[in-house]
């Protein structure tokens, strides 16, 4: 496990009396690209919680950047982890630039504010993101695709070295599924680590370095495509019957038989 | 671009505007050669008394207790990402005048100098401080909005009792005044006795402006694009206390324009509520200025009351705003 990258061991976290985790550990390192699966409510985002710091496991330990990430002050840890929780409204129609500035702000960055290194660092995260031409856009103005990439772009401005995005791709159609998700895996592709929650079986298939599969606060199995993406799996974790068909290296999976 | 540059400084010609207007203007005629000798100190004795005692720091005071209620509104709307919060329907201006109220009833304030602002200010933080405790506690701002309305009712009940117990007329009119807010009768001291709460909280606010920005994408993003949100909340439910309650010491429970001059700024800046500070504070500090000239010229044996009017202004706006994002949602 290298300096640079995020790891959970052995947590177990419950409130008010509700277990939420139960053991459960993850490993992301730079380069790789980790995707989180299970069915809603098997404590994903407690998992990813765990992992940020943002919630103290009752038992276990979390390391981020080789520190115990809940004892990293906000922007360190924002400096060394950006973080795309699940989507919801901006409560102000603000400048697509200006959210994507937010990327910025661990770095003293405001956007009325902002340095040599932020505006090129915004500048960068905008093209990488296909977001030049609507950078004065308001957001309120955008459709869920676009506004799907102005977060992304805002995670890239940050330049962390890690990304966790929860559900990044949810109420997306499908060709703006793959548009994030490629945006996604270009970061790793440069040398980020990515850990991205999906729901899309066949999508995870398709991008994913190693999945990590979860149930009941549980982390079931972690591996690669090849190894984990079986009916066994599929059925251990969501209880539904599937069939994996292999073809030219591509998986496919038809749930449900 | 170019509009929000000059959104400040036109802000800036207009409040001086006003605020000569408000010299000039008043049941005493007072040409202007003779108002601006007054005002640069050699003028006869009863045009300076005009000025200096009665014209000039009244306008100052509205433009100070709007000032401090235009940020404060724009602050509190930051935090709580909604631009129906503002201190009179959160309730804190409503605790804030009971508590000055109860300071003034019990005399507090006639033996310690600071007692009424100091009041005041407790009670904006008290209300403040629970608005803040329940609103990650609840998602909807609705509820939110009930709390403010419980505090308002709580504080409008208590009033009425002290007021049922007012020992005689004038204490009674004293405390109506309080309610609806006033500028009327202020001098100078009383301005430089709220001032400094208003200029902390104030200083307070446009430091941590920031976060505010980072407040849009919701919290559990703002922390984690390295915000600390225990703090930036803190930061705000003390910086809109001060503010809120050095304005109550100083004019009383005025509602609405917390709600008005963000609301009109916010397009002009990109709606990015750090920026949304500043230009808000001009602007309801300027609108202040003119509601207190339009009391003060309408005829009549009584005058209005300022918080009257700027109510009279800012609830159809509120009501407004409020259906608008309704049919949004």
């Amino acid at each position: 496990m290298s300096d640079a990258g995020l790891q959970v061991t052995d947590a177990s976290l419950a409130i008010k009396g509700a277990s939420l985790l139960s053991h459960a550990a993850l490993a992301l390192a730079p380069g790789e690209l980790v995707v989180l699966l299970g069915p809603n409510g098997a404590g994903k985002t407690s998992l990813l919680r765990v992992a940020l710091g943002l919630a103290r496991p009752d038992s276990g330990s979390a390391e981020l950047a080789g520190s115990d990430p809940a004892r990293l002050s906000p922007t360190d840890r924002a400096r060394a982890v950006t973080y795309l929780p699940q989507m919801r409204d901006l409560a102000w129609p603000i400048r697509v630039r200006d959210v994507v500035a937010l990327g910025r702000f661990a770095y003293g960055a405001a956007p009325a504010r902002m340095g040599e290194a932020d505006q090129i660092a915004v500048a960068h995260a905008l093209a990488a993101c296909d977001l030049a031409d609507l950078a004065d856009r308001a957001t309120d103005t955008l459709s869920g695709g676009e506004l799907a990439r102005v977060h992304i772009a805002r995670a890239l401005a940050s330049q962390a070295p890690l990304m966790v995005a929860d559900e990044p791709v949810a109420s997306l159609d499908p060709r703006h599924q793959h548009q994030v998700m490629r945006l996604i895996r270009a970061f790793v592709d440069r040398g980020g680590g990515a850990l991205v929650v999906l729901h899309d079986l066949d999508l995870a298939a398709l991008f994913a370095d190693r999945l990590v599969w979860m149930s009941e606060g549980r982390t079931l199995a972690s591996g690669s495509v090849a190894e984990t993406m079986t009916p066994h799996w599929i059925e251990a974790v969501y209880g539904i019957a599937a069939t994996v068909t292999r073809s030219d290296g591509a998986v496919r999976v038809l749930v449900g038989r | 671009m170019t509009r929000t540059r000059w959104l400040i400084p036109g802000l800036l010609v207009g409040i001086v505007i006003a605020l000569v207007a408000a010299c000039l203007l008043g049941s005493v005629p007072l040409p202007p050669a003779r108002m601006a000798a007054a005002l640069l100190g050699f003028g006869p004795p009863g045009d300076m008394l005009v000025v200096w005692q009665v014209r000039l720091p009244r306008a100052l005071s509205a433009l100070v207790a709007g000032g401090a209620l235009g940020l404060s509104g724009a602050a509190l709307q930051g935090l709580l990402r909604n631009p129906l919060a503002e201190p009179g329907v959160l309730g804190v201006s409503a605790m804030s005048a009971l508590f000055a109220t109860v300071a003034l009833f019990y005399g507090l304030a006639a033996f310690i100098p600071f007692a009424l602002p100091l009041a005041a200010i407790a009670g904006a933080l008290a209300a403040t401080a629970i608005i803040a405790w329940a609103a990650p506690r609840t998602r909807s701002v609705v509820t939110l909005i009930l709390v403010g309305v419980g505090i308002s009712s709580f504080s409008g009940a208590i009033m009425s009792l002290l007021m049922n117990l007012a020992p005689n007329p004038f204490t009674l009119a004293d405390m109506v005044t309080w309610m609806m807010g006033s500028v009327a009768n202020r001098s100078l001291d009383d301005l430089a006795l709220s001032g400094p709460f208003i200029a902390a909280g104030a200083a307070l606010l446009i430091a941590g402006r920031r976060g505010l920005t980072a407040l849009a994408l919701g919290e559990e993003a703002a922390a984690g694009v390295g915000l600390d949100v225990a703090r930036q909340r803190m930061l705000v439910v003390l910086g809109a206390g001060l503010a809120t309650g050095g304005a109550v010491a100083l004019a009383g429970a005025i509602g609405f324009v917390g709600i008005v001059a963000p609301h009109l700024v916010r397009p002009w800046v990109g709606h990015d509520p750090a920026r949304v500070l500043v230009p808000s504070a001009l602007l309801s500090g300027l609108i202040l200025i003119l509601a207190d000239i339009t009391v003060r010229i309408i005829p009549g044996d009584t005058e209005l009351k300022l918080g009257v009017v700027a109510a009279l202004i800012g609830a159809p706006v509120f009501v407004m705003i409020a259906i608008r994002r309704g049919a949004v949602r």
